[in-house]
């Protein structure tokens, strides 16, 4: 009773915030987890179909299509990013004239909006853009068109995403390079262990829960990619560069099947929540706390 | 914290909450009741009305000219961005959100609605002698045995041409007489030069537009669903393609993006010779030689037809429809007929803009003001019209799959054939009836 009345007050600060989480997350979570059995076009009564839905995606070939492209992508700009922020996290913490300013800088795209820097992008990436003007001056003769071009549109926004993302992990790893105990390196040194060694040995095991961190918040990011996609190539050419958010939006508000774009939703919701799942159970191998 | 400043703090979210209630209903009251300066006896009713942003200014002229001839009809204006427009009518429909009136621009989504049982007949309205002067146009708007919906405007696709080019190249202008094969000639010859000062003759979009279903529209093909219109689509595709390769269009591989999108921006650089496009072109061009000094010296001429067909032109109607959950369906009907009524066309056509009307009044309006290009009139010669957008509710998937299709064959990472038959098997596969 006591109890009751001490945390009533906290609850009741909670309150504004857990309802919201209510009323605007949980309930239409749970909403479209029934829709996903049913078949809805927004208008006409709602029809329970069951499993339909699922057992339909089992042979719809965007859909195939778009989860492919889901793993190609996460799997090439997870592991990039996480290197090149590692990379950038060391460079920040030297100590030069002037590096609070590039700190601020590599940290700039992520505050920038995806939809903007999408379309900056794509006509960097157009035939006669920047990006082609500095191949060609290397001596390319023929550069392509990237996003005319089926292999490598999705590359060219997996470039897009690695740029953006790769500022946000740097400021984080750079966190936890601070977090590293100096008496380490010293007591490496005094060993003999040089710089590489010591990066090795002594900074990857200090900063592995900060990578773990960043993996899995990279995986589930990277899963749900949609703007960058939106602005740069909307799924094309073709079905080239089609991922399953863009399929879910285009599934249920242009094409208006809820039905079946929820049960896609869960689908992905389940692929995230696996691997997360997994990549739980393969820290405890190399994360170091 | 004691028991008395809890209570309080609870009170305190109790009154707030209210508040924002209370503050939603005196919204909704306000919407409905009448305005301050009523002076009639006669019960007012107010209709909510829905329309896209871009409709806005010639809208509110239209709607203020209503309410002058109805005192005791009050419209309640809504204008929603076009990309969000779909949306959020689906959301009026389906959550019976205060609806009365509404407008759409594609047929596709006109029978959509009609399918799933949310309009409202208007055959009564229809067969009115204010709407006879229009009446074979609002015949073709019957789905199944009703109309559903009253055309209030009209598009018209013409041949846009640079005259400067046509001069330099030593080349006539184009007239009604030109065929596709005179079209793609003369894109040949215009073509010229190279690298940043390099002239086609011809403009190309995107690789994922449609622009070419144009000329399968004009030979009575709308419907990608139906087969035996595919052979059409494929026909005008495979001319597009040609033009393409002979030289006379832009690559599709350059023109990827929102640069490649804007077509009144490419067409007033001055390197294009010739564009197939619709009426509202001529707006978008006059304003931007007109507000930014751009020096383009152009005219329209009749769209090309193929050998052997006459000369027609596509047009898209735009319709105004009345909600079956609308609970003042009389007033909300005699909106609609004034929206189709030759005196509200003589407000639209006023801004440029075409409607199903051909009365020499409504035709004053249109030309009055529209003093460039210098064959404007050709909007008002009676070319016959041809339907854009078929009365298919699932028109809009089945052109989708035609655009990811098509787009790899412009792209050439599949062959025409190919491309074709994937259009026919995915429509079987994706689109369930």
């Amino acid at each position: 009773m006591t109890n009751l009345r001490k945390y009533s007050v906290a609850y009741l600060f909670l309150a504004p915030s857990l309802l919201g989480l209510l009323v605007f997350t949980l309930y239409p979570i749970l909403a479209s987890l029934y829709l996903s059995f049913t078949k809805w076009d927004g208008l006409t009564p709602i029809k329970w179909v069951g499993l339909n839905n699922f057992r339909n995606l089992l042979t719809d070939e965007t859909f195939r299509i778009s989860l492919v492209n889901n793993f190609y992508y996460t799997g090439v700009t997870v592991p990039i990013t996480i290197m090149l922020s590692i990379l950038l996290a060391l460079l920040m913490n030297n100590r030069v004239r002037g590096i609070k300013g590039f700190r601020v800088l590599y940290f700039f795209p992520n505050i920038t909006a995806s939809l903007a820097v999408g379309i900056i992008w794509s006509a960097m990436f157009t035939q006669y853009g920047p990006i082609n003007t500095i191949i060609s001056f290397f001596g390319v003769s023929n550069p392509p068109g990237w996003l005319a071009s089926t292999s490598l549109a999705l590359p060219a926004v997996m470039m897009v995403s690695i740029w953006k993302g790769v500022g946000y992990n740097a400021v984080i790893l750079f966190a936890g390079l601070q977090g590293v105990p100096k008496h380490l390196y010293e007591a490496a040194e005094l060993d003999g262990a040089n710089r590489f060694k010591q990066f090795i040995h002594v900074t990857l095991p200090g900063l592995s829960p900060v990578i773990f961190f960043s993996t899995v918040m990279g995986v589930i990011g990277s899963f749900q990619v949609f703007d960058s996609i939106m602005a740069m190539t909307q799924g094309g050419p073709g079905r080239s560069t089609n991922v399953l958010v863009y399929y879910i939006y285009n599934t249920a508000f242009q094409n208006y099947h809820f039905g079946s774009a929820s049960a896609m939703s869960f689908v992905l919701f389940l692929i995230i929540l696996a691997l997360t799942l997994i990549q739980w159970k393969i820290q405890k191998r190399w994360v170091t706390y | 914290m004691n028991r008395s400043k809890l209570v309080s703090l609870g009170a305190l979210i109790a009154v707030c909450s209210t508040t924002l209630l209370s503050a939603c209903a005196s919204n909704n009251n306000s919407a409905a009741s009448p305005s301050a300066n009523a002076g009639a006896s006669e019960e007012r009713v107010t209709l909510s009305f829905y329309d896209w942003t871009d409709e806005q200014p010639y809208m509110e002229e239209v709607v203020s000219g209503f309410e002058a001839k109805y005192p005791n009809i009050k419209i309640n204006e809504n204008y929603v961005p076009s990309t969000d427009y779909g949306q959020k009518i689906l959301v009026n429909l389906s959550t019976g959100e205060e609806m009365d009136v509404f407008t759409i621009s594609s047929f596709s989504g006109l029978a959509e609605y009609s399918s799933k049982q949310m309009l409202e007949p208007l055959d009564d309205v229809a067969a009115s002698t204010d709407l006879s002067g229009i009446s074979d146009i609002v015949n073709t708007m019957k789905d199944g045995d009703h109309i559903y919906g009253l055309p209030y405007r009209t598009s018209k696709w013409v041949l846009y041409y640079n005259k400067d080019l046509f001069d330099k190249a030593g080349i006539d202008y184009p007239d009604g007489s030109w065929t596709w094969d005179k079209y793609a000639e003369a894109a040949k010859q215009l073509t010229s030069g190279s690298g940043q000062s390099k002239i086609y003759g011809s403009l190309s979009y995107p690789a994922d537009n449609t622009w070419w279903r144009v000329l399968a529209n004009i030979e009575g093909a709308t419907n990608p669903l139906n087969p035996n219109e595919l052979e059409t689509f494929k026909k005008s595709l495979s001319y597009y393609y040609d033009l393409t390769k002979s030289g006379a269009q832009q690559p599709f591989g350059e023109l990827v993006g929102t640069a490649g999108a804007d077509y009144t921006g490419r067409f007033l650089q001055g390197n294009v010779g010739m564009q197939w496009n619709g009426d509202w072109e001529v707006q978008m061009l006059n304003d931007a030689i007109k507000d930014k000094g751009v020096k383009l010296n152009y005219d329209i001429a009749p769209l090309p037809h193929w050998e052997g067909s006459e000369t027609t032109t596509p047009g898209a109607l735009t319709a105004v429809m009345v909600s079956k959950q609308s609970k003042h369906k009389d007033a909300a009907k005699k909106f609609a007929e004034y929206l189709a009524s030759e005196e509200a066309a003589k407000i639209i056509s006023a801004r440029g803009l075409l409607t199903p009307w051909t009365t020499d009044a409504v035709k004053e309006a249109f030309t009055s003001n529209l003093t460039a290009p210098e064959n404007s009139s050709l909007f008002s010669e009676p070319i016959k019209v041809v339907p854009q957008v078929p009365l298919d509710p699932q028109y809009n998937q089945g052109i989708n799959i035609v655009k990811e299709e098509t787009s790899l064959y412009l792209l050439d990472k599949q062959s025409l054939d190919e491309t074709f038959t994937k259009i026919q098997d995915r429509i079987k596969k994706e689109i369930t009836p």
